[in-house]
């Protein structure tokens, strides 16, 4: 159960992976509604143009960020890119969160490993809260793999029985490993709602008994009808009928009556037909 | 009679005199001088700790929490012999890891004699016998929940590698490209100058610590042709430093992101390889009792002869418990097996013609 933790107080850095079926801009742009609506400063860096049904989405989000879009005419070369990060980075006690929307158009010509201390130069000076949107679908397996290394914070979205389902793994500062499964939804004012965890409902028990009628199909009328059924239970087994005589006498359970019968001794030698 | 006049070359054998390095003990089995690992149960499957002059390479687990706790105990122990201590690491500030070490505690000594006893009638031989474990403990105990407060004198045998030491760097001319690796081995170098502990002579040691090595941090992936020349050949000149000197190095690195071949070029390399695995990789070991995952030794090698180092019955994997204040490795052992209502939901689905709803044991 992270979502809530992460409503709270960010960590160190989120990264949100979607794919194509499922978008992960909704949960994203949620999170850093919320930060900025609890006293966080953020900065919104957007590298990926959004669709154009996404577009209206977005002009309705009160842009009090600071947003900074980023162009193809516009210098890309990573050190240009870290100093837009950077920029101004010295606030006014507030708290910082750096959105990144998203990782996926950088990682076309940086390394990982590039990203990866691009992020620490970010978090060298002041506590940087870090909060990045990826599209997993696009990179191959190692990339995803180390990218869920770098950042403390991952969560893959998808979908389940209609609905939306955001699952992931939180790092905390103590070396804690948090798991998470949730179910979450998005409202028109931003707002991450209806969060709870996500039970699978157990497999539906099938009752495998024996039919009560298990008779093999022949011809033979096998089965009984009520008054052979009662007349049945009404047979005297002959042991015990013996039992109950012997009963009287004995009470004993079970007792072996051995007679000994002519003597077992035998007195020839069996060796005696050896010719050595 | 005059005295003192050597008549035979006879000679006294005297202890040699060895320089008797602070933090190491001699090893029974080869005569190595071990370094105490800070784990006592760790020490006792490695024979007392890694020998002096070694590169120690620990496959973490997944995100490498288990493994931090294994560097921790290992500084910690430094600490606690006054040697001298360098951590270097890209992840996280360097200090960090310094500054969290564990606490020694005075564990309370189990002295098993037990009050009311009785007499031992057939075993009588074993009266007088105490439970304690007779094994020489290496090291002391540690709790990591209290960070440890360095004394003053210390602090100035700490030495620390990483980002805010190192600014942008030059990218090497050689065979080693990478400014990353070539920059803490030039550390490394600086610090054994600066303690002299290559003249041979030296009574204290340095305990090298890297965290992940090989994370995307260190930016290996900058150059793919030198990829694999620059991390073997950072380990192979590591191990070579610490040969010559008196010093100790413990690497650990993230395997699971890495290629396979870097991995087994850095077991081929390494003295000796300990790989941690949590429960969360493999969920099969929720089987084995209480562990939180599976220590395995990879290789322990020998030093000094041929015959290999195996525990006291050649068993290599290990359970390791992890608290919020002990790190203890343990022997394996399945769960006793107890009634089928208690098994978890897989167990019984196994049973076959069994009605899965009903919980009553249908033996045939």
């Amino acid at each position: 159960m992270i979502l809530k933790d992460l409503l709270k107080q960010p960590p160190v850095s989120i990264l949100i992976q979607d794919s194509f079926s499922v978008k992960g801009r909704p949960l994203f742009l949620s999170l850093i509604h919320n930060y900025s609506k609890n006293g966080y400063s953020v900065r919104y860096f957007k590298y990926d143009s959004p669709l154009s049904s996404e577009k209206s989405e977005m002009e309705q989000l009160k842009f009090s960020w600071q947003t900074c879009i980023f162009n193809e005419n516009q210098d890309s070369s990573r050190t240009a890119i870290e100093s837009c990060w950077s920029s101004d980075l010295a606030n006014n006690g507030k708290h910082l969160v750096v959105a990144i929307d998203s990782l996926s158009p950088l990682l076309l010509n940086w390394t990982v490993g590039e990203l990866a201390s691009a992020l620490r130069n970010l978090q060298k000076t002041t506590a940087v809260a870090v909060v990045a949107l990826v599209h997993g679908d696009v990179h191959d397996k190692e990339t995803v793999q180390a990218l869920n290394y770098i950042f403390h914070c991952h969560l893959t979205v998808r979908k389940a029985q209609g609905r939306n389902v955001c699952s992931g793994v939180l790092r905390k500062g103590s070396g804690k490993l948090v798991d998470s499964d949730e179910y979450y939804s998005i409202t028109d004012q931003w707002e991450v709602k209806d969060v709870e965890e996500v039970v699978e409902p157990s497999p539906n028990v099938v009752v495998d008994s024996l039919p009560k009628n298990a008779v093999p199909k022949s011809t033979f009328k096998l089965d009984l009808n009520a008054k052979e059924e009662e007349a049945r239970s009404q047979v005297v087994l002959p042991y015990i009928r013996k039992q109950a005589s012997s009963a009287t006498s004995e009470t004993s359970k079970g007792q072996i009556i051995y007679e000994a019968e002519a003597p077992d001794w035998d007195d020839e030698d069996p060796d005696d037909d050896l010719e050595i | 009679m005059a005295a003192n006049i050597k008549i035979s070359s006879f000679q006294k054998r005297i202890k040699p005199s060895n320089p008797n390095i602070l933090g190491t003990k001699i090893s029974a089995v080869n005569s190595t001088l071990n370094v105490s690992f800070g784990v006592t149960s760790l020490d006792q499957i490695i024979d007392g700790g890694l020998p002096l002059g070694s590169l120690c390479v620990v496959e973490e687990d997944i995100y490498g929490s288990y493994a931090k706790i294994i560097t921790k105990y290992f500084l910690a122990e430094g600490a606690m012999q006054k040697n001298f201590l360098l951590s270097a690491s890209l992840n996280e500030n360097p200090w960090d890891l310094l500054n969290n070490l564990p606490s020694p505690v005075t564990e309370p000594r189990e002295t098993n004699i037990i009050e009311n006893r009785e007499e031992l009638k057939i075993a009588w031989r074993y009266e007088n016998l105490t439970l304690e474990d007779n094994n020489q403990r290496l090291g002391n105990a540690f709790d990591l929940s209290i960070p440890y407060v360095m004394p003053e004198t210390q602090k100035a045998n700490l030495a620390v590698w990483g980002e805010t030491v190192t600014p942008n760097l030059q990218r090497g001319t050689g065979t080693l490209k990478n400014s990353n690796c070539l920059s803490l081995l030039k550390a490394i170098e600086e610090a054994i100058k600066k303690w002299e502990l290559d003249s041979g002579t030296s009574p204290n040691l340095l305990r090298i610590v890297v965290s992940s090595f090989g994370s995307p941090f260190w930016q290996f992936d900058e150059n793919k042709s030198s990829l694999s020349t620059d991390f073997t050949a950072t380990l192979l000149l590591l191990k070579s430093i610490v040969r010559s000197t008196n010093a100790v190095a413990l690497v650990t690195i993230p395997h699971q992101l890495l290629n396979q071949s870097l991995v087994s070029r850095s077991r081929h390399l390494a003295d000796v390889v300990i790989q941690l695995k949590s429960l969360r990789e493999d969920p099969h070991l929720r089987d084995l009792m209480d562990v939180h995952g599976i220590l395995e030794l990879k290789k322990v090698a020998n030093l000094t002869s041929l015959k290999p180092i195996l525990g006291q019955d050649g068993t290599t994997t290990y359970g390791f418990k992890a608290t919020k204040r002990k790190f203890k490795i343990e022997k394996l052992h399945l769960p006793p097996a107890i009634d089928d209502d208690k098994s978890s939901p897989d167990h019984s689905s196994s049973l076959g013609c069994s009605s899965a709803a009903s919980k009553t044991n249908l033996d045939f």
